[in-house]
């Protein structure tokens, strides 16, 4: 649960966040603060159609209650019939619309230009509004103006922060990652980060206002009614009233947003993981399973919400009587004034306007810190994956500037390597393996072996927690690291293609590869036969994760688009488990004449594939048990031999 | 396979009308239907609170002007309610002060009381509230979930999971508003516009008249903005939409990014729809802005006019239109407090056709975001049961494959395939990479639809049956090793969650998984996170065949059963599996030898039909057969690799 010194903490690093916009919250800030100057008008123009026409009671009283900016138009209309009056006034009023879409009588009479949509009980859907936040106290040209400029900002910080999370979900070692469910990544990218909008224009912009509006108020409150200095003290506490009595009600409400917005993580996983493998749940028939799965996953996260509601169900209703006693205590108190006639029915309007906006102010200060506690609860997921381990490469921020002239030319070697999962369990222990240029290396093993997971360590998708990997002799540096991924083309088992074209699919592995060449790719690969047959050949589109390809044919491309990039180092992990036979031939002839030039290194199962290398490294329970070409191994009558004997068996 | 998406009917915003937005928001009713008696009771509520908070407030601010800022005597009701002598306070000519005085505290008390009261009916209604309309949005998230499950994989092949994900949340989302914005709120608006006019009326006939009509510009500005704020929304829908695709999409695929050096490549293309949907929602928002705005300036125009007019009447002290009635309550000539209850009903009159106006606004977007649902749930499913379909019983026969025809839009992928799956066999279906053998099996479970020959069972074809008792008898474990979030044991488990831990041992054990699961931290308990990436591939595939076969159906389909596993346990599975096969039919499509020839049969195909068909020893005694050929090709490998090499 989130304390309140991380919820102050997590506020500061939102704060520090929207320093990049400083400028553009400034004008959003300032023209806030300007709008509150016509807010205060409006009680004025108010009293003017109540003295100046109704009672017509236009004895000295009256303007001495006016600020200085007002008496102008006081003196102007002193001068006026009621007829004249109504006419000047209504030509006001028209004026004020256009300008900041207020007319008539008091502050309530105004427009204030929002553009919020639909949204429905939970929180996802009210993400969208506040990514999309804009707002202004006032209408008019003004508020169009101020909105306007708000949307902008609210859209750079949270396109800022989406950016920053998704660059850092990248940046995650492969281990981490494969702890992490999509759903989750998806509802932090797109839902929790919108907190920061939250946070940030309720600290920057609000404050500033509330704190104007309030000192400005409380000023003309004490020139025109000094005596009643019980209307600003009644306003004024509504403010720490407001702020003592919900620091309970605060703390609810960040421990029951972090809930909800971890069951609708949850959720989200759930419609992912059913949505991308369809065939998986059909396939079992557990569609009924799935669904019910989906229907509580879903349920569970409307019910967190609605706790979220009861907070701030509770909250609003402790604000309401807060804000009513208080009313109640001052008209007690304002009563006797009134009825003593020392002001005029006139000023009525004008006292209360004024009590309003200086307890709303002070309100809103006071609830500021339950108000951040949504925020809070999103950023802190958000700041959670910011702040998580990176892997020990970061190829976007380093790829371009990177002083490492790493190439490999020779060899890549593995001295004494052992490597744990973070959580402690040891899968390789001393590995000892090397791979020259021009050489094709099989790895083979039986399942569980640590396979793949020692494969992972030559491109440093993971690092020796013990020995060094060296290239060309020498450990890479740091810097190194970034240049070595680009000098390695690794080809999973359970291969990813993309929602885009046959072409551009087998590009991804060198951008400006010429058609010619991923055609050529794809004829080594063994995939141009079927591509041709498509309708759309290389132009068409494999749809979502290459649903329309059959297994063999995905990894195919994906073989396609390792070949393409043309890398010294190639990592083919199990090839050919989904291959026919002589696809498979053809592929294994076809490797064998890419490793001049490079290093090939084969995870497999398959003899046919095996026995083509020149040196063969068996694994057992994380470590290499036996090396050698085939016929070597087949002498020395170990593990290898006996599955040799049991394929050709 | 873009067939369905074809069939989707494009939303076209442009050519919806007032009676297709009306028709979408009708569409909602069977998932509020459910709910109905809860509607009512929350609407009940909420009436009963602003009703009486409406009455109390009018009641105390008539009061506090009229009583207390100026000396008027009392109004009738207020005084029945504070138990106040009449002679005194109502039938006099004005308050004294000390009468005044008097009053402060008991209008103090009397508000005290109401609000609080008002208050907690309010709030309580709110929650009631949020609970109704979260049970309606799950209605609506329930059928099309349970739809996206029955729509053809020719669908999901073409649609992207973000989409479903956004469907799922932010567009049936709208659902929970049809009730509150278009019924309760216009409903309630138009009830106050007139209540506006009506209340005016006894004051001003010409006043109520100038609010009755100020409608109509705002009825103009609606039909000239309404279609380009639909496209406007829907946009930023399928904006957004996009994005989420994006994600999910780098996210599915990040190993690949990461060994290609694409992080910066995709990076820029999140970025670039990142921008596109701020764009996009930038653009809906502001044009809605601009409408309020607009709408804003026509309400507030005649409202000036009411306002000055009000109060020139007030000034000349001209006699209310209805004086006898409004005496009542003070107001027999236009005086400061008639002007002012005046002003504020024609306020709230015009305001609320206002509100209503922008209502319509924001409707334009629920109505897209509907509509994005309803158009997945207006998909006819692809497969669906004859009339007359029957549920299939036990299985009693083969299963024969009688001229089977089936064709991808795209391509021809089975021309005629003919043969038999014996019952408590072992069949393995093989051929090249391509030629469609998980597409047969695809047919078998009604996956897809066959276009020619038929599958029988029984001796009949398997439509006459209900796809649904089809699929009940199949399990399918797919080539791709997909686990579950959970334990060892609930993946097993997955789809029969009824099945006991021994159930599940022993399934485990015929697929070869038990021994390697006994050595995990928690065993059968342990979780397998995400992608279940602490086991390796063979680890997986075992425990995807464990999970079919506990399933223990008549017909089960292993693809690829043994691609990621080494030959020892290979074997083993194969030879458990014959055992288990006893009164069953396996099929198994499968590339390795060593897998085949352990199969009772085999079918082979190639170019869309069965090429060869016989048990290992018959067709390996076949001269120049196609299995032939295979067997030759993967046994000469070696040598064929030594003389290129």
């Amino acid at each position: 649960m989130i304390s309140g010194r991380v919820a102050i903490q997590t506020v500061g690093r939102a704060l520090k966040y929207s320093l990049r916009y400083d400028f553009e919250l400034a004008v959003k800030g300032m023209t806030q603060a300007t709008s509150i100057f016509w807010i205060l008008l409006l009680p004025l123009t108010g009293k003017a159609i109540v003295d100046f026409i109704v009672v017509r009671d236009i004895s000295p009283p009256s303007d001495a209650n006016v600020p200085f900016f007002f008496l102008p138009i006081i003196d102007y209309m002193l001068t006026l019939s009621v007829y004249e009056t109504a006419f000047f006034l209504g030509a006001l009023f028209i004026t004020m619309l256009v300008l900041v879409g207020a007319y008539g009588t008091d502050g309530a009479q105004r427009s204030s230009a929002v553009a919020w949509l639909a949204e429905g009980e939970d929180i996802a859907t009210r993400s969208e509004n506040a990514a999309n936040n804009m707002h202004s106290l006032v209408s008019g040209l003004y508020g169009l103006f101020e909105s306007l400029w708000h949307i902008r900002v609210a859209q750079r910080l949270n396109h800022t922060l989406r950016s920053d999370i998704f660059h850092r979900f990248k940046s995650h070692s492969i281990t981490e990652l494969s702890n992490r469910a999509n759903g989750d990544v998806v509802y932090r990218a797109m839902y929790d980060t919108p907190g920061v909008s939250n946070i940030i224009f309720n600290l920057w912009v609000g404050p500033v206002t509330s704190f104007v509006n309030l000192v400005t108020t409380i000023l003309v409150m004490f020139v025109i009614f000094r005596n009643e200095p019980v209307v600003v003290w009644g306003a004024i506490a509504v403010g720490p009233l407001n702020f003592f009595l919900m620091l309970y009600i605060a703390k609810l409400s960040r421990k029951y947003g972090t809930l909800a917005r971890e069951a609708g993580s949850k959720a989200t996983a759930v419609i992912e993981e059913g949505l991308a493998n369809m065939m998986a749940v059909q396939g079992i028939g557990s569609t009924d399973v799935y669904v019910e799965k989906f229907r509580k996953a879903s349920w569970f996260s409307f019910s967190r919400f609605r706790q979220v509601v009861l907070v701030g169900i509770s909250g609003n209703f402790i604000g309401f009587i807060i804000g009513a006693n208080m009313v109640y205590i001052v008209f007690y108190y304002l009563a006797v004034p009134f009825i003593n006639q020392q002001y005029s029915p006139g000023d009525w309007f004008v006292i209360w306007g004024y009590y309003g906006a200086i307890s709303a102010s002070a309100g809103w200060l006071g609830r500021l810190w339950l108000t951040l506690q949504e925020g809070i609860a999103g950023m802190h997921r958000v700041f959670m994956i910011l702040d998580s381990e990176l892997e020990n490469v970061d190829p976007i921020s380093e790829q371009q500037d990177s002083e490492s002239t790493l190439t490999l030319s020779q060899s890549i070697q593995l001295e004494d390597v052992s490597y744990s999962y973070p959580g402690g369990r040891e899968v390789l222990s001393d590995i000892n393996l090397h791979a020259n240029v021009g050489e094709m290396i099989a790895i083979s093993g039986p399942t569980g072996a640590g396979k793949t997971t020692l494969a992972y360590l030559i491109p440093a998708l993971i690092s020796p927690t013990k020995g060094r990997l060296l290239v060309d002799g020498v450990e890479p540096n740091q810097d190194d690291l970034v240049r070595l991924r680009e000098q390695v083309s690794f080809v999973f088992q359970e291969t990813s293609v993309f929602n885009d074209t046959i072409t551009n699919n087998i590009r991804m592995g060198r951008r400006d590869a010429s058609l010619e060449d991923v055609q050529e790719a794809a004829r080594v690969a063994g995939a141009h036969e079927f591509i041709e047959d498509l309708p759309e050949g290389y132009e068409t589109n494999l749809g979502k994760a290459g649903a329309k390809l059959s297994v063999g044919q995905k990894q195919r491309i994906a073989i396609a688009r390792a070949l393409v990039s043309d890398k010294p180092v190639l990592i083919l992990d199990e090839p050919t488990a989904a291959l026919d036979p002589r696809t498979e031939n053809e592929l294994v002839r076809n490797l064998r004449m890419a490793r001049e030039g490079r290093i090939v290194i084969v995870i497999a199962h398959r003899l046919s594939t095996i026995r083509a290398a020149d040196r063969i490294y068996v694994m057992d329970e994380g470590e290499i048990v036996e090396s050698g070409d085939h016929q070597s191994l087949i002498d020395q009558g170990g593990i290898y031999a006996r599955f040799v004997s049991l394929q050709t068996a | 396979m873009r067939v369905d998406s074809e069939r989707m009917r494009r939303i076209e915003p442009d050519k919806v009308h007032f009676t297709d937005i009306v028709g979408i928001f009708l569409r909602g009713w069977p998932y509020i239907r459910p709910m109905a008696w809860h509607v009512l009771g929350f609407v009940g509520i909420s009436v009963i609170a602003t009703a009486w908070n409406t009455f109390w407030g009018i009641t105390i601010l008539t009061m506090i002007y009229q009583n207390v800022i100026l000396d008027q005597p009392v109004a009738f009701v207020s005084a029945s309610i504070l138990f106040l002598d009449h002679d005194l306070w109502v039938h006099v000519e004005a308050l004294t002060a000390d009468q005044r005085f008097q009053l402060v505290p008991l209008i103090v008390m009397l508000a005290v009381m109401f609000s609080t009261l008002g208050a907690m009916i309010d709030n309580g209604g709110d929650y009631y509230r949020v609970w109704v309309m979260q049970n309606i949005n799950q209605n609506l998230r329930m059928h099309l979930m349970s739809q996206l499950h029955h729509l053809s994989l020719k669908f999901h092949a073409d649609s992207k999971t973000g989409d479903g994900i956004y469907r799922l949340f932010q567009d049936s989302a709208m659902v929970t508003q049809i009730i509150q914005s278009l019924v309760i709120d216009p409903f309630l608006m138009s009830v106050r516009f007139f209540i506006g006019i009506f209340v005016v009326m006894f004051f001003s006939p010409l006043l109520a008249v100038a609010i009755l009509f100020t409608w109509v510009p705002l009825v103009v500005l609606a039909n000239f903005m309404s279609a380009k704020l639909r496209h406007l929304f829907l946009e930023a829908r399928m904006r957004n939409s996009t994005l989420t695709s994006t994600i999910q999409e780098s996210i599915e695929g990040i190993r690949t990014i990461k060994v290609n050096g694409l992080e910066r490549e995709r990076q820029l293309i999140f970025e670039n729809a990142s921008v596109d949907a701020f764009v996009a929602s930038h653009n809906a928002r502001v044009r809605l802005l601009l409408y309020g705005f607009i709408a804003f300036m026509l309400a507030a125009l005649p409202l000036t006019f009411i306002e000055l007019y009000a109060a020139v009447l007030a000034f000349e002290q001209i006699p209310t239109f209805a004086t006898d009635l409004l005496a009542l309550f003070g107001f027999a000539v236009w005086s400061l407090g008639a002007q002012d209850a005046a002003r504020s009903r024609a306020r709230e009159g015009v305001s609320n056709i206002q509100f209503l106006f922008l209502l319509w606004g924001r409707a334009q977007d629920m109505a897209m975001g509907l509509n994005r649902v309803y158009q997945i749930l207006d998909l006819a499913p692809e497969i669906q049961n004859r009339a007359g379909a029957v549920p299939l019983e036990a299985i009693e026969s083969d299963i024969r494959f009688v001229d089977l025809q089936f064709a991808y839009p795209e391509r021809r992928v089975l021309e005629n395939v003919t043969f038999d799956a014996k019952l408590g066999e072992v069949t393995a279906i093989m051929g090249p990479t391509g030629s469609g053998k998980s597409t047969l099996m695809l047919l078998l479970l009604r996956l897809f639809e066959y276009q020619g020959g038929s599958i029988q069972i029984n001796d009949q074809d398997i439509r006459e049956f209900t796809f649904e008792s089809v699929r009940e008898k199949i399990t399918l474990a797919t080539q791709e090793n997909i686990l579950f979030s959970l334990s060892v044991r609930e993946n097993i488990a997955y789809a029969r969650q009824d099945a006991t831990l021994d159930e599940i041992k022993e399934a485990a054990r015929i697929a070869c998984a038990d021994e390697f699961i006994e050595q995990l931290s928690d065993g059968y308990e342990t979780f397998l996170g995400e992608r279940a990436s602490k086991l390796s591939t063979g680890q997986r595939q075992r425990l995807v065949i464990a999970r079919a076969i506990l399933k223990n159906t008549p017909i089960l389909i292993l693809d690829e059963p043994t691609a990621s596993l080494d030959a020892e346990t290979e074997r083993r599975i194969m030879a458990n599996l014959k055992e288990w096969a006893k009164a069953r039919t396996v099929f198994l499509v499968t590339h390795r030898l060593s897998t085949i020839r352990q199969a009772d049969r085999i079918a082979f195909i190639r170019d869309g039909a069965i090429a060869d068909y016989g048990t290992h020893n018959e067709l390996i005694a076949k001269p120049d057969g196609e299995y032939q050929r295979f067997v030759d090709a993967e046994l000469a490998t070696a040598e064929q690799l030594d003389e290129t090499a």
